[in-house]
């Protein structure tokens, strides 16, 4: 079963272990043993409930994500929620305090789970962090009534924050908004919580449900929802129901004594409308395309896992990124002070020395290439480098990039990497990382059809109605614009273009939105430059799965959620409407970009079966 | 490829993410029988992979489903025996 169920001095414990499985899911089964067990609890003989977690880097990561990409009817998900709900419900309405536990991810169902236990306390680990994925990576209006209870215990700018805009606490931050009571020293958790629960039993804690069914609507509340329905309107216009509808409902939690019936019934027609929708259907698609390229590179024979990691570095960023690593604990890896080496003359590089599971033991060097890095100087390449040019936008991604004889060593830190809550895509690279090869790809055909004299906001719009919610300007203002013309000079054939590209750049990097036009042929010039660039990517070996380009395209350049995945998209039938679309004459992609989609098209194979 | 090679893959792989032998039936349900969740069917893919030596994506047999209970071998299987174009 699910939950290991056992009881001392009358609490009743309740630890979650999804069987075989790494992480933690609320599936049918966990629905159905809670279902079972906690309408037999009763103040006569047990005095609380505690959940808790068997698996220490996760306490709920999500629901059955199988069951909503393959339901098709309406009736079929009513069902279905409405017998997870109950559980749900049974943890709220409990007759004896119910108390979380939180070790590991709280993300999704999980989060919803955790609105509905009356007392909590967390752990200090990077892992334990609360995440609301449903909108923000699934297009899901929620089913657990997050949309109901999020503004109620948070407030409503917490709500719209977690639940639209998708911020992601820490322990700490859950515990200054009032989401968790507390929070816990890893080394000293179960004692910790041992100790909250005979608090709570004393009545020594508070309850983070309040008795209050209301906010007061303030002024400042009404501005912030024109606020968030403007910032909503400029969303690509697929995306935007799911976010007015969640929007709608929080007011009306919002606002309400109680929610009635014909809004409960709105809430569920809504979730219905977000599961079936196209929208939804290929965002689901992406979860299991990231889990494919989880489970890369394959474990293999490796020696042990990581136990001690040490760092030696120079250069200003260095003090900054080695202290985040620091503050990020992984169970089981003991992290030392890093020793600083002096300043380089300002040159932004980063080295990470990590030490193998025995004292001394080096297994891998990381240069960490932070974005005013010197690009070029990679004749002295080390056997690993931990490489993003995009950490303003996106602080959790990284390139992992090995050499031929670093396979072991990558296997081990990607884990890490991983354990410690980035995101990782591990590459073999020679030459220049696939993160900038990406970058490339899709900044070119955009400053070509400038530099051609197309209109910017046609830019604009037309990524906009494909999906992208960042646009250009967002990895520009991060990349800069000298960097950004370093990239792009060589790809542009003659002198006048190279020499108007500075200009161009800073145009894409404005913000103007308002407007515009689709252009399909700059979407056919993408089309063939991405596809040149996957496919590239795959035969020299830079990526070794479709799966790690879609990733890196997702997070590097907002690859449009609704499109599925970059390589998803590109099938073969897409770059061949492409080729005999694209028109030559604007001159937007490269005689090589075309000759390479070309030989994708001859191969007769897409990137997936 | 026959379909008689499909269904002989398809077992193979779906036997690669089980930890314990199953006799396997076209009937059988990935969710109900098998007790699949989402995280297990990337490993099915990745096993599917290795069996037809392409990457196989499962996004569209889920997404084309019923119901999550008719996500079977037997669905699987014609599945596909459509995408290596068999059964077509």
């Amino acid at each position: 079963m699910p939950f290991e169920v056992s009881r001392r001095d009358g609490v009743l414990h309740l630890s979650l272990d999804t069987p075989n499985c790494a992480v933690n899911i609320f599936d049918r089964r966990t629905a159905e043993q809670l279902r079972e067990l906690l309408p037999q609890v009763s103040p006569r003989d047990t005095r609380a409930v505690v959940f808790r977690s068997a698996k220490i880097e996760s306490f709920i990561n999500g629901v059955g994500l199988l069951m909503i990409q393959s339901a098709r009817s309406r009736e079929t998900i009513r069902v279905g929620g409405d017998f997870f709900r109950t559980a749900y419900h049974a943890v709220r309405d409990c007759p004896v305090p119910t108390i979380a536990a939180v070790r590991g991810n709280c993300w999704g169902c999980g989060l919803e789970f955790l609105l509905n236990c009356h007392y909590r306390i967390a752990a200090d680990t990077c892992s334990t962090n609360f995440f609301m994925t449903e909108v923000v990576n699934y297009l899901l209006f929620p089913t657990f009534d997050g949309v109901h209870n999020l503004p109620i215990q948070l407030g409503f700018e917490n709500a719209l924050n977690l639940l639209l805009w998708g911020e992601r606490w820490s322990s700490q931050r859950a515990a200054q908004e009032g989401l968790i009571n507390e929070v816990a020293n890893h080394r000293h958790f179960d004692e910790s919580v041992n100790r909250f629960v005979s608090r709570v039993l004393a009545g020594g804690v508070s309850r983070c449900i309040p008795e209050r069914k209301r906010l007061a609507w303030t002024e400042d509340c009404e501005t912030l929802r024109r606020v968030t329905e403007e910032r909503i309107r400029a969303l690509p216009p697929d995306y935007q129901q799911v976010y007015l509808n969640c929007l709608d409902q929080m007011v009306r939690a919002a606002r309400k004594d109680e929610l009635d019936e014909e809004d409960h019934a709105l809430a569920r027609s809504w979730e219905a409308d977000s599961i079936l929708s196209r929208a939804g259907k290929s965002a689901h698609s992406f979860f299991f395309i990231q889990q494919i390229a989880s489970q890369f590179p394959p474990p293999g024979a490796t020696p042990p896992g990581l136990a001690r990691i040490s760092f030696t570095g120079e250069g200003r960023s260095f003090a900054a990124f080695a202290e985040d690593l620091e503050s990020r604990l992984v169970e089981g890896v003991t992290v030392t002070p890093p020793r600083m080496r002096p300043d380089a003359g300002g040159f932004d590089r980063i080295i990470v020395d990590l030490q193998g599971p025995r004292d001394g033991e080096s297994c891998a060097f990381l240069e960490v290439d932070v974005r005013t890095g010197d690009r070029r100087d990679h004749s002295d390449p080390k056997p690993l480098r931990l490489y993003s040019p995009i950490r303003a936008v996106n602080p959790r991604f990284f390139e992992l990039a090995a050499t031929d004889h670093a396979v072991a060593q990558l296997v081990e830190v990607t884990s890490y990497l991983r354990r410690a809550g980035f995101t990782i895509v591990p590459t073999r690279t020679g030459g220049r990382f696939g993160t900038d090869r990406l970058i490339r790809s899709f900044l070119g055909p955009l400053a070509a059809y400038v530099i051609r004299g197309g209109d910017v906001r046609d830019v604009n719009f037309t990524l906009r109605e494909f999906g992208f919610i960042r646009r250009p300007h967002a990895l520009l203002e991060n990349l800069g614009i000298e960097s950004a013309a370093d990239w792009l000079r060589p790809v542009l054939t003659d002198q006048e273009s190279a020499a108007a590209l500075p200009g161009v750049l800073e145009l894409l990097r404005g913000k103007e939105f308002a407007g515009g036009r689709w252009d399909q042929d700059l979407l056919d010039a993408l089309a063939i430059s991405w596809t040149a660039f996957a496919r590239t990517g795959i035969q020299k070996g830079v990526f070794s799965h479709p799966t790690l380009i879609d990733v890196t395209a997702r997070e590097v350049i907002d690859f449009p959620l609704m499109q599925k995945s970059l390589c998803n998209w590109l099938s073969q039938g897409r770059v061949a409407e492409a080729l005999g679309c694209v028109d030559r004459d604007r001159d937007l992609v490269g005689e090589e970009d075309l000759v390479v989609a070309s030989d994708y098209l001859a191969g007769g194979r897409g990137f997936y079966a | 490829m026959l379909l008689e090679e499909v269904h002989d893959k398809v077992s193979q792989a779906v036997l690669n993410t089980l930890r314990t032998p199953v006799d396997l039936h076209d009937d059988m349900t990935f969710i109900g029988d098998l007790a699949y969740d989402s995280l297990r069917v990337a490993s099915l893919s990745i096993a599917l992979e290795e069996e037809f030596g392409q990457p196989i994506l499962l996004n569209d047999w889920l997404a084309a489903s019923d119901d999550p209970m008719s996500l079977t071998i037997g669905s699987l299987n014609a599945y596909i025996a459509v995408v290596f174009g068999e059964g077509s």
